[in-house]
């Protein structure tokens, strides 16, 4: 949880920054911000190809396995586009774009935002990452409620990594291994589902 | 489009790559330090954009409740699974 408070103290030590126009105003920051994105995900394919026995556990487990991410990733369209249709402001590629952060605040914040909706950007960063601290914080209540696959499914691509933490603690190791696999296949589709939404709706 | 050729070709060089474990320790630092400056930039250039300033905290409301209805659809959505997945409840 400390590193995700710790992001988000970055991003609003930035606001500051922006707010009283300590940055010279010459600096592209847009043009940095892209490359810096770019950087950014081949880093992160790097670390997810690290990931071993992905393909073990998919024949452990069959591949009724993916039906786990493909749920969790459904139900956080359909309750996003179902918010989205109460705001005026928030159209519906905007909706789908909250709802496919899946939890992955940098990438899809970020992904967002390049795509030139910072508004909608900012709202995805703080969304995601409520996600995982709630997670953090409610996991054996939402255990007691829902069942052994709901933090994995509050978490979304989280699992994987911040919130499998909890998730081992609570449940078994089974389950972390099952929250590990979602973790990295929500990871490879929360880049693949922002850049289908924003290139093409 | 760029986006995802360059994940793809990050994951196609860590998985050719695997033996040489420092790679990885390179890809951390890589993202680390990239992600806080991007997070740095992201409220930078949101700081600057008054609409946006004003705006806070109905950006924060609206965060809330994104988080919110996302974590619970996709939990509701699981729930028919725990009839396809065997059962181990104690």
């Amino acid at each position: 949880m400390w590193n995700s408070l710790k992001l988000l103290l970055i991003f609003l030590a930035g606001i500051a920054i922006g707010i009283f126009q300590l940055i010279p105003s010459s600096i592209n920051i847009d043009k940095i911000s892209e490359y810096l994105l770019y950087l950014l995900v081949f880093g992160i394919g790097i670390t997810i190809s690290r990931s071993e026995g992905i393909l073990k556990i998919i024949k452990t487990y069959h591949l009724k396995l993916f039906l786990l991410p493909l749920m969790i990733t459904l139900g956080s369209l359909v309750g996003s586009l179902l918010l989205g249709l109460f705001y005026s402001d928030i159209s519906l590629k905007h909706s789908l774009g909250l709802g496919a952060g899946l939890g992955y605040y940098s990438l899809s914040s970020l992904m967002i935002s390049q795509y030139g909706f910072k508004e909608i950007g900012a709202i995805a960063l703080i969304s995601n990452i409520i996600r995982e601290i709630a997670t953090l914080i409610f996991a054996p209540i939402i255990i007691k409620c829902f069942g052994s696959f709901a933090p994995i499914a509050s978490a979304g691509a989280t699992s994987m990594d911040t919130t499998l933490a909890v998730i081992i603690k609570y449940t078994d190791k089974e389950n972390a291994i099952i929250s590990m696999f979602n973790g990295v296949t929500l990871s490879i589709l929360v880049p693949l589902l922002i850049t289908l939404i924003y290139q093409f709706l | 489009m760029i986006v995802i050729g360059i994940f793809f070709l990050g994951v196609v060089l860590g998985t050719i790559c695997k033996k040489y474990h420092k790679i990885f320790s390179y890809s951390e630092i890589l993202t680390t330090v990239s992600l806080y400056l991007l997070l740095l930039f992201l409220g930078i250039s949101i700081g600057k954009n008054s609409d946006i300033v004003n705006n806070m905290t109905q950006i924060g409301l609206k965060g809330v409740l994104f988080a919110g209805v996302a974590s619970l659809g996709s939990i509701l959505f699981i729930l028919p699974l725990y009839y396809i997945f065997p059962k181990k409840e104690k």
